[in-house]
């Protein structure tokens, strides 16, 4: 999810954007923010808009719609990837836990004043990776941080991050844009008008995550799981189908698998076409439909979403199991 | 950016300017030395973020004004290695520092300047001005009681606090407290608190010496920056309440003692030696006219001393961290000290006895405070 160096908010983050300036220019803005909502809106992004805005000197000498002005020496050193006054703090990697060590890093740094006199912005990226150990000794700082701090916490669950980090933070939700709103955003970086419609429905309403999965990269993964798919419809061997998957993207294969799973109980409960989020696969989910109750399938999707936890809390489960054994509940059900 | 400079004027502000960049840096532009060349000389200045320090050298010959950074490491290299009296003419081509001097050249790779994060100068700030002696003296005074790594983050430093014409250090780590004020040659009015993290302390210790040439203190809400002799040095602050150490110091101790300082101090080293590796506990047994030391460790070995005290009262058996009192010991300036105690719970008073020509309490005034151990 590379955005573009680009100071400029989001067409559909507008909205938050001007709030957040009126905020900061009456001097209200809270301690602590915790940016929230599903992965794919851009909430990164923001997060770099507030980081830039506040680290910068003269935002008013910033150009037109620009949030900083990009040449003082706060922003110079922030394009640099080194302001003083900003840490960064992320899971090591996807999947990964952020532990105690880390947070008493932000810790210190925020016993000491500021380097540059001005904004002190803690960015906490993935705030539910966090161990209960870490969020507990977060709190202390995110409770009473002294005069010009910022804490962004970002966090696409925010319901696992632990309720007594949420309760010291401001909460701002992201929700989907709607389709008109991201429109010329999307058609910038998709081909075309049809192309961006269905990349944003496949992605289920996020821009960004509707851009990262229309690139070639990923629509190879999608086409190589529908080709999978039809195969197991036919009689293919799940566990050798399994073993020519690529193991490092368990995540994004279990992510796709998820939103068909979704689309065939849409599917079949009401029968609606128009809900679907994959309208390229109908003729594979009118064949699923036929084989197996929506019980079963429910079933699967609670398989697939516990999988998912596993490895998003650090679970490390071995991905070739996994991939075998979702295949195999998956086969079981195409063709029952 | 283009000049000329002889290198042992390059070289003095350099190397000390090069003592704050951290060897190990994660970040690239730290391990750099910011060089800006103008009409008023060269800057130089170097940072690892928590302390700054800019140094001044005259140029021979200015070409052309400018700013870079430099590897400060590799440049110190290349200038002590340099014969002496060099010549080095230092110019910036196509984004690299060709360094030529006789008939040897380097190119260096530079970062840019607008990058380095050197502080800039707050408008609104108090100052104050001292000498240089009275600040170093101030400092070595208190400096060991300073905390190291402790969880209570605002003990991690110095507490520098300035009311009307004085300049009052304190530092403790919650086992001991030191205390120690000066308003000899001091110009301030107002009144300020600001807690000055370990590493500043001992940095700006390194700057100072015993002169009387003044020292500048700028007291800013981030930063603590003292000017003085040419160099610049700022510190960061830490962000946090100093807690109230004027509820520490014991007041009411009815058992006064004056013992002999190096004596005492002596004598608690050897008894120290005997004494518990790990919590250095050490037994005084307070009579008339004589205090005798007693260690013993868990292998039962012992020791006892007694010394002549000056001493009239009550008897008292009381446990002391014998380091605490060694460190205490080494930094009184007088022959003499005085002991104030009450009874084995409460703390010990420990301060300089002024005598004759020696200094007088106004040019340096020093209270330690030990806690005592339950043995």
């Amino acid at each position: 999810m590379s955005e573009r160096k680009v100071d400029r908010p989001l067409a559909w983050q507008l909205d938050d954007w001007h709030r957040l300036v009126e905020l900061i220019e009456r001097d209200r803005l809270p301690h602590a923010l915790m940016l929230a909502g599903p992965a794919g809106l851009g909430k990164g992004h923001f997060a770099e808009l507030v980081i830039a805005r506040l680290l910068c000197a003269a935002p008013q000498q910033a150009a037109a719609g620009a949030v900083a002005c990009g040449r003082c020496h706060g922003c110079s050193m922030r394009l640099a990837g080194h302001h003083p006054d900003l840490l960064t703090v992320a899971p090591a990697d996807q999947g990964r836990l952020i532990r105690i060590d880390t947070v008493r890093g932000i810790n210190d740094f925020l016993a000491q004043t500021a380097q540059q006199g001005g904004y002190r912005i803690v960015r906490l990226n993935g705030a539910e990776a966090m161990t209960i150990g870490a969020a507990n000794a977060l709190l202390k700082g995110l409770e009473e941080p002294g005069d010009r701090t910022l804490f962004l916490l970002l966090s696409d669950m925010p319901s696992r991050v632990m309720p007594t980090v949420l309760s010291r933070c401001q909460r701002w939700s992201f929700t989907a844009p709607s389709f008109d709103d991201c429109l010329p955003w999307l058609v910038e970086r998709l081909a075309d008008e049809d192309d961006a419609r269905f990349w944003w429905r496949v992605a289920g309403g996020m821009p960004l995550a509707a851009v990262a999965q229309g690139e070639s990269e990923a629509r190879k993964l999608r086409q190589r799981l529908t080709e999978l798919f039809d195969a197991l419809v036919r009689g293919a061997e799940p566990v050798a189908e399994a073993a020519r998957l690529d193991r490092q993207q368990l995540g994004a294969i279990l992510g796709y698998g998820i939103s068909w799973l979704e689309d065939l109980i849409r599917l079949g409960l009401s029968g609606n076409v128009e809900s679907l989020r994959n309208p390229d696969l109908l003729s594979l989910y009118r064949q699923a439909v036929k084989n197996a109750r929506v019980r079963d399938w429910f079933r699967l999707l609670d398989y697939a979403r516990e999988q998912r936890r596993l490895i998003a809390q650090g679970g490390n489960p071995n991905p070739q199991l996994v991939l075998e054994a979702w295949l195999i509940r998956w086969a079981a059900l195409l063709r029952s | 950016m283009k000049f000329s400079i002889s290198r042992e004027a390059l070289l003095r502000p350099l190397s000390l300017v090069a003592g704050v960049v951290e060897r190990r840096q994660t970040l690239p532009v730290l391990s750099n030395v910011l060089l800006i060349a103008g009409g008023d000389g060269l800057a130089l200045t170097g940072t690892d973020l928590e302390v700054e320090l800019i140094g001044h050298a005259e140029l021979d010959s200015l070409e052309a004004a400018g700013s870079t950074t430099v590897p400060a490491r590799k440049l110190m290299d290349i200038c002590r290695s340099l014969p002496e009296g060099a010549m080095i003419s230092l110019a910036l081509e196509e984004g690299r520092a060709v360094l030529r001097s006789g008939r040897s050249r380097f190119t260096l790779s530079t970062l840019p300047a607008a990058e380095f994060p050197n502080i800039e100068q707050s408008k609104h700030d108090a100052e104050l001005t001292l000498p240089r002696g009275v600040l170093k003296r101030l400092i070595d005074a208190t400096g060991f009681a300073m905390a190291q790594q402790d969880v209570r983050y605002y003990l991690n430093g110095m507490l520098f606090e300035l009311v009307s014409g004085v300049v009052r250090v304190v530092a403790t780590d919650g086992h001991r407290l030191a205390v120690s004020e000066s308003s000899a040659g001091v110009e301030f009015d107002g009144s300020q608190k600001l807690i000055l993290p370990r590493k500043g302390v001992l940095e700006l210790g390194r700057l100072l010496d015993d002169s009387d040439a003044p020292i500048t203190l700028v007291l800013g809400p981030n930063h603590l920056r003292a000017r003085t002799g040419g160099y610049v040095f700022t510190s960061k602050l830490i962000d946090g309440k100093f807690p109230d150490y004027e509820r520490v110091v014991p007041k009411g101790g009815d058992k006064k003692i004056i013992a002999e300082r190096s004596e005492l101090r002596q004598m608690l080293s050897r008894t120290a030696i005997l004494s518990n590796e790990k919590y250095r506990g050490v037994r005084l047994y307070l009579e008339e006219g004589n205090l005798r030391v007693q260690a013993n460790n868990p292998e039962q070995e012992e020791a006892e001393e007694n010394v002549t005290v000056d001493y009239q009262g009550a008897s008292l058996e009381i446990g002391f961290n014998v380091g605490y009192l060694v460190d205490v010991l080494n930094v009184i300036g007088t022959d003499r000290v005085l002991i104030t105690l009450s009874d084995a719970n409460s703390s010990a008073l420990l301060e300089a006895v002024f005598e004759g020509d020696q200094e007088t309490p106004a040019t340096l005034g020093s209270k330690y405070v030990v806690m005592p151990m339950r043995l």
